[in-house]
């Protein structure tokens, strides 16, 4: 089993703590989209389906509701909060998010309010290892991600 | 984190339950993040609670009842049509009454009407190493960079900010984020670094090598550029990347900090021709001759300057019958466009002055013209001089792009076809 360490792990909603404790999330699994560059939640996805979008995405026509996202770091407009938030609303929101860089303050801010642990500065290694539709699992309490 | 006895009492209950939530993200916000204490804010710039997002007008309707006002000047961001003529971009008449009830919210929570990505623009403009909690990419990338005032790329966390009047100190905020690390040489004549368009589109190749980071920008051969080619070339770097801060030598007012480590950097990033002319050749989807629909200027919002060149240019003229053509610009500047007798000008030649809102946040995106059972594409093609609006409108709007100078524009809005043959030695010495 390989796995891969975070920095950082954020999670909750509506007023929980937001930085990890004790207990506070179980194990997260599901299949995973692998998108090697940069992601804007405003124009690279439909914020109604959940579906990527993005034209010269190698992710193109997947759909990212009740996946592990992964992407190296957020970009554009500001509007990618809401976005994020908003696809969690209708239950078309990613069941985590993990990112190669530094977590952008604007996305957090989503995930949070949509309830979507957010893992950020994972190793590297991880995105030469995993290809989309690979299953992985964020273990409870700890930063990292695990392949099944 | 360290709180003060009154953000205690806040966080108690003491000045509601409202505030005590707000509060309670933020400080939980900033304890996720290694904050130490939280900071108290001169001013916001709220989010947009558009119609076009499934409950955000409810939502806002909901904050604004537990009659919690704001508490430090509070801008609002664009809508998704002219709140005072929806009309006037065939806004769905249902869609304009939910965004009705963000209008109404805001004024019971103390929010200005601005509805506006330039804030800026219109008069608040926050000090130097002042903070501020703000959306819209474009005027954050702009109070950072231009202005030397502290934000991080806000969100719907910037609703607690304007009922608390608190941010936690980290990112942007703190000066050793504010340090550059990464560097470009732009090799670049000033004539090629004049107009809107020129300016964006090096904004988008910076903003698409430096990401996330804090690019450091040293022009051998600048001329000053003005507010709006810094709105633009910031609005770019914020849409080909996460660009929350840069720093430009002779421009930026933290740029002399770094200038030391600019010269003793050796991995410096080189930009000439080449990079420009490849980034229009990716948004060239239509061809000289071939007809067009839509023309859009005032992406970020347009200034009164540009509203008066493109009136002038305008006079006794009209654009082809098949040309939809706006100018996006907030209230204020509308108001004074028609003062001016600009506004008149731009209609009677045709051209429609839309406030309060761009095509990009409005009825034409795909799942509204679904929803109102609209045609998508709502029009086929857009032209502009902002790579901000034509990278989002690809995808959202499903049109086909070309970059061209306000000029150009102009020329094919009338013609009702894409030309280029404007003279380029005009051109030259255009700031549009």
């Amino acid at each position: 089993m390989k796995y891969f360490k975070g920095n950082r792990i954020l999670v909750g909603k509506t007023g929980q703590s937001i930085h990890e404790k004790e207990g506070l999330i179980p194990d997260i699994t599901g299949s995973c989209i692998i998108c090697p560059h940069s992601f804007s939640f405003l124009g690279d996805i439909d914020s109604n389906s959940g579906e990527i979008m993005k034209s010269d995405s190698p992710g193109k026509t997947l759909q990212i509701a009740h996946t592990i996202f992964a992407f190296h770091s957020s970009k554009g407009s500001s509007s990618g909060c809401v976005i994020l938030s908003s696809l969690a609303q209708r239950n078309k929101g990613p069941l985590a998010i993990i990112t190669l860089h530094a977590p952008d303050y604007n996305l957090v801010e989503g995930a949070i309010l949509g309830g979507i642990p957010f893992v950020s500065e994972i190793d590297p290694q991880f995105f030469q290892d995993m290809q989309t539709g690979m299953v992985v699992t964020i273990r409870r309490n700890k930063c990292f991600v695990t392949q099944n | 984190m360290k709180l003060t006895d009154n953000e205690k009492k806040m966080l108690q209950g003491e000045y509601g339950s409202i505030r005590a939530k707000a509060l309670d993200y933020l400080v939980q916000f900033g304890v996720a993040f290694g904050a130490e204490k939280l900071v108290p804010i001169s001013y916001c710039h709220y989010p947009a609670e558009m119609a076009i997002y499934d409950g955000f007008c409810e939502d806002v309707e909901a904050f604004a009842n537990h009659n919690v006002q704001v508490v430090v000047p509070t801008t609002s961001s664009t809508l998704c049509c002219d709140m005072e003529n929806s009309s006037l971009t065939n806004c769905p008449k249902q869609l304009y009454e939910t965004q009705l009830k963000t209008k109404l919210a805001f004024q019971k929570m103390g929010i200005l009407e601005t509805f506006t990505c330039t804030p800026q623009q219109i008069g608040f403009v926050p000090p130097m190493g002042s903070y501020i909690s703000s959306v819209e990419s474009s005027a954050i990338i702009y109070f950072n960079s231009l202005l030397g005032a502290r934000t991080n790329r806000g969100g719907l966390f910037t609703r607690y900010s304007s009922i608390t009047g608190k941010y936690p100190a980290m990112g942007y905020l703190l000066d050793e984020n504010r340090t550059p690390t990464c560097f470009f040489d732009v090799s670049l004549e000033a004539r090629e670094l004049s107009r809107i368009d020129q300016w964006s589109t090096l904004g988008y190749i910076i903003g698409e090598q430096a990401q996330d980071q804090v690019p450091y920008i040293f022009l051998s051969d600048l001329k000053q550029p003005t507010m709006t080619q810094m709105i633009s070339f910031g609005a770019a770097m914020a849409t080909s990347g996460s660009v929350t801060l840069f720093h430009m030598e002779g421009v930026t007012p933290e740029a002399n900090n770094y200038k030391k480590l600019y010269k003793t950097t050796f991995n410096k990033v080189l930009l000439s021709h080449r990079e420009i002319e490849d980034v229009q050749h990716r948004f060239q989807r239509i061809y000289e001759n071939q007809p067009i629909d839509f023309v859009v200027l005032g992406c970020p919002h347009a200034n009164l300057e540009l509203i008066r060149h493109v009136s002038e240019k305008m006079e006794s003229k009209r654009i082809h019958q098949d040309v939809t053509f706006w100018i996006c610009t907030n209230r204020m500047t509308k108001l004074q466009a028609s003062h001016c007798g600009y506004t008149e000008k731009l209609l009677k030649s045709g051209i429609k002055l839309v406030a309060d809102t761009c095509p990009v946040e409005s009825h034409m995106r795909k799942n509204i013209c679904d929803q109102y059972n609209l045609p998508f594409p709502y029009f086929s093609t857009m032209l502009s001089n902002s790579l901000k609006m034509l990278h989002y409108s690809r995808n959202l709007l499903g049109v086909k792009t070309a970059l061209l100078s306000t000029n150009q524009c102009i020329e094919s809005a009338m013609k009702g076809k894409l030309v280029t043959s404007h003279s380029q030695k005009e051109d030259d010495y255009e700031v549009f």
